[in-house]
């Protein structure tokens, strides 16, 4: 079974007097330990196909599956809680809570959840992921002492926290340099083969594209191309 | 825990946000503490005043549909508005005090208001004052308020003959107009100012002046009277029938006119027309209850100050009052110091409002800065509480959040206005405030004030601290629950 399915998905959005069709009717499914990018130019499409996924928006017609849920189905409270316990962000401009350190940020979701973890497992888990991205030295950081690699670093561990199926990336390599980027996505295709998490990342540019197992393009709101390289799902 | 340590973060990030808001939460509630305090000063000692020197613990006094005070009815500027109706059989009443266990003393009392002239020693009036007279019985009166005055000059009543304990103010006046100090044994005349009793002059000699020990505008007024005096200028009952004795001055005032002169014939000459035929000796049958009505009549008292015994409830003692006049069958009601104490009592009490009300004004205006405030904060971080909402956070939780950091923003504040009141509050008692004015004496109670924090001001200030920290974020809140995580994604 498809750890997400898009089954015709639509997407309207209004736009004063007129709509605009982000997406026009897609279907897609990708599988558990996929590595995959959705990819396309501005207005293709991407961002929405994310939050679909992401379950922080609802298709205008069509459906979206998570695990086999139909996440139009969940209440509000539901829904929260399947973002939480399934899914993990990366945002284009990190989005970390500034008040927090290095720590507390990666932290962050383990508080907010109803599941409750013994002290010692928690710190062990937080301080394996600070290793994992390489910022152990910063742990008592706040994130304005970070640089935006960095930055982008704590948001992969916070985003891999609650051991979520899916981390979801808008756009991460947007905002940094093109040799900082490509580390990242190493860094996230490391973390996808170590913990057979699935990542689903929007992006443009070609060269990290062309990392991902499996590619989706957009454009004008349809998929354009939906290719699986060999290795695709061997992480999982 | 973490909605503490983000709370208290944002606290101290927010700098300009967290001054502003926990500026106006704190001068709010060091006014009020200030404020409150203040005014609990005044009252407590008003009370203790009233209740110690004047009114008792409460006062017994006919039933009336106006607010009865020591000094006539509340709120009226007619003089006769003012009057009150005396007690129902005061005698079962005072029997009734001495017999139950609760009550310490008790004393019954008269007032009116009555005009003051000099007699000078030709027995020609002179000069004209207005005195408020309290008719008591001297030695009741001294054994409920056993230091309540000073005598200046003189002596308090014998109780032998009418007498008057002019009050220093009333005397002042009185001498300013003839020219000359009053002293004892100097005979006055009072003519009584209820319209409704008739004019009613008597003359009484001086006993001494006196004022009280601790006193305001309205009881410097007050001159003390031997009961029959009282009664005959307020114009209710003595008790007794006896004929009508006229002072040589009041023969004066009369002319020379006999009895004859006024109800002679020649007054009357016109012819009464009477068209229907009257019976007139059925008007005039039964006289009994006229004779019966002379003969049982008791001395009239306006009302029966009480003061009970120490740690005696006064619930309990109105209920044993209340039955006994009811099975007697006797009309009477009661009231506390602060109505006895009337308009100075009330005018403290009004001020209270007025400041409450103000208070409240400024508690509206703060709620809405703070709110306003607290919204530009959240749309500032429109992101992070996005951020929140995308990765697991419940709409409890970001609730919680912003209630929270204005709980601690209000606390901390709160609180440092609390403590600035209280130092200053310690500063005013220990320094004192002077009353530099006539108006001041009257609400202070006296020359000087020396305010003390009060556990209902402390109270106050508590409450209004969490309730404008629980109001102020309750917009915000709904503003915050309005960000959809989808705007975590939207800042490119």
């Amino acid at each position: 079974m498809a750890i997400v399915e898009l089954r015709n998905a639509e997407k309207i959005y209004p736009l004063g007097k007129t709509e605009v069709h982000a997406l026009k009717g897609i279907s897609f499914g990708i599988e558990k330990g996929d590595f995959i990018s959705i990819a396309g130019p501005s207005g293709s499409g991407k961002s929405t196909i994310l939050n679909l996924i992401g379950c922080i928006d609802t298709p205008s017609s069509g459906e979206v599956l998570i695990n086999g849920t139909n996440t139009s189905q969940l209440s509000d409270k539901e829904i929260t809680s399947l973002r939480h316990e399934v899914i993990g962000f990366i945002f284009q401009s990190f989005n970390l809570i500034p008040v927090l350190n290095v720590y507390e940020n990666i932290e962050f979701p383990l508080l907010i959840g109803k599941k409750r973890i013994e002290k010692h497992e928690k710190d062990e888990w937080i301080r394996f992921l600070i290793e994992q991205v390489d910022l152990a030295k910063w742990a008592d950081h706040k994130p304005n002492e970070l640089s935006g690699g960095q930055r982008q670093r704590v948001a992969i561990a916070r985003a891999l926290a609650t051991r979520p199926d899916i981390v979801l990336a808008d756009e991460p390599t947007a905002n940094l340099d093109s040799v900082t980027g490509e580390n990242i996505i190493s860094l996230m295709k490391k973390m996808n083969a170590e913990l057979s998490t699935t990542f689903i990342f929007s992006t443009h540019d070609l060269m990290i594209v062309n990392i991902a197992d499996h590619i989706i393009r957009l454009k004008d709101g349809l998929v354009t191309e939906n290719t699986r390289k060999e290795s695709a799902g061997a992480a999982g | 825990m973490i909605l503490h340590k983000i709370a208290m973060r944002n606290v101290r990030q927010h700098k300009s946000k967290t001054i502003l808001i926990g500026s106006i939460i704190g001068l709010g509630i060091f006014f009020l503490i200030v404020g409150n305090s203040l005014l609990d000063t005044i009252q407590k000692g008003m009370e203790k005043m009233y209740i110690e020197n004047y009114t008792g613990d409460l006062f017994l006094h006919a039933p009336s549909d106006k607010t009865v005070s020591l000094f006539g009815a509340i709120m009226s500027m007619d003089v006769d508005e003012m009057s009150t109706e005396p007690i129902e059989d005061t005698a079962k009443l005072i029997s009734f005090l001495e017999d139950h266990k609760d009550v310490e003393s008790y004393s019954p009392q008269i007032s009116g208001f009555s005009m003051l002239s000099f007699v000078d020693e030709n027995d020609e009036q002179a000069g004209q004052g207005v005195t408020i007279a309290w008719g008591v019985d001297p030695q009741q009166y001294r054994s409920v308020f056993t230091g309540n005055i000073d005598i200046h000059d003189g002596s308090f009543l014998s109780g032998e003959k009418p007498e008057i304990v002019l009050s220093k103010t009333a005397a002042a006046t009185l001498e300013e107009e003839i020219g000359r100090t009053i002293k004892p044994g100097d005979k006055l005349l009072l003519t009584g100012m209820m319209t409704s009793a008739g004019t009613k002059i008597r003359e009484v000699s001086v006993a001494g002046i006196f004022s009280f020990h601790e006193s305001n505008m309205q009881l410097d007024m007050v001159s003390l009277l031997d009961p029959e005096t009282a009664r005959a200028i307020t114009g209710i009952s003595s008790g007794k029938i006896s004929p009508a004795v006229l002072t040589e001055s009041e023969q004066d005032m009369l002319g020379s006119l006999a009895e004859e002169d006024l109800f002679s014939s020649d007054l009357f000459s016109s012819p009464v027309l009477i068209e229907e035929e009257t019976d007139f000796s059925s008007l005039f049958q039964d006289d009994a209850g006229r004779e019966t009505g002379m003969q049982e009549e008791t001395p009239g008292w306006h009302f029966i100050i009480v003061k009970l015994k120490d740690g005696a409830g006064e619930a309990v003692f109105l209920k044993d009052l209340y039955n006994f006049a009811a099975e007697e069958g006797i009309e009477v009601s009661s009231s506390g110091w602060r109505n006895g104490a009337g308009m100075v009592a009330e005018m403290s009490f009004g001020i209270q409002t007025v400041f409450n009300i103000i208070i409240l004004i400024i508690a509206v205006v703060a709620v809405i800065i703070i709110m306003n405030t607290l919204v530009i904060s959240i749309t500032e971080r429109t992101p992070e509480i996005g951020t929140i909402r995308a990765i697991g956070g419940q709409r409890g939780f970001v609730r919680g959040m912003i209630v929270w950091e204005t709980l601690i923003i209000s606390g901390i504040f709160g609180l440092a206005g609390i403590v600035l009141g209280t130092i200053v509050l310690g500063i005013l008692n220990g320094v004192g405030i002077e009353a530099s004015n006539m108006f001041l004496q009257v609400i202070f109670g006296g020359e000087t004030l020396r305010p003390v924090i009060s556990l209902q001001a402390l109270i106050t200030a508590f409450a209004v601290v969490a309730g404008i920290g629980i109001i102020s974020s309750l917009y915000p809140v709904r503003v915050a629950l309005k960000i959809q995580p989808v705007q975590a994604m939207r800042r490119k």
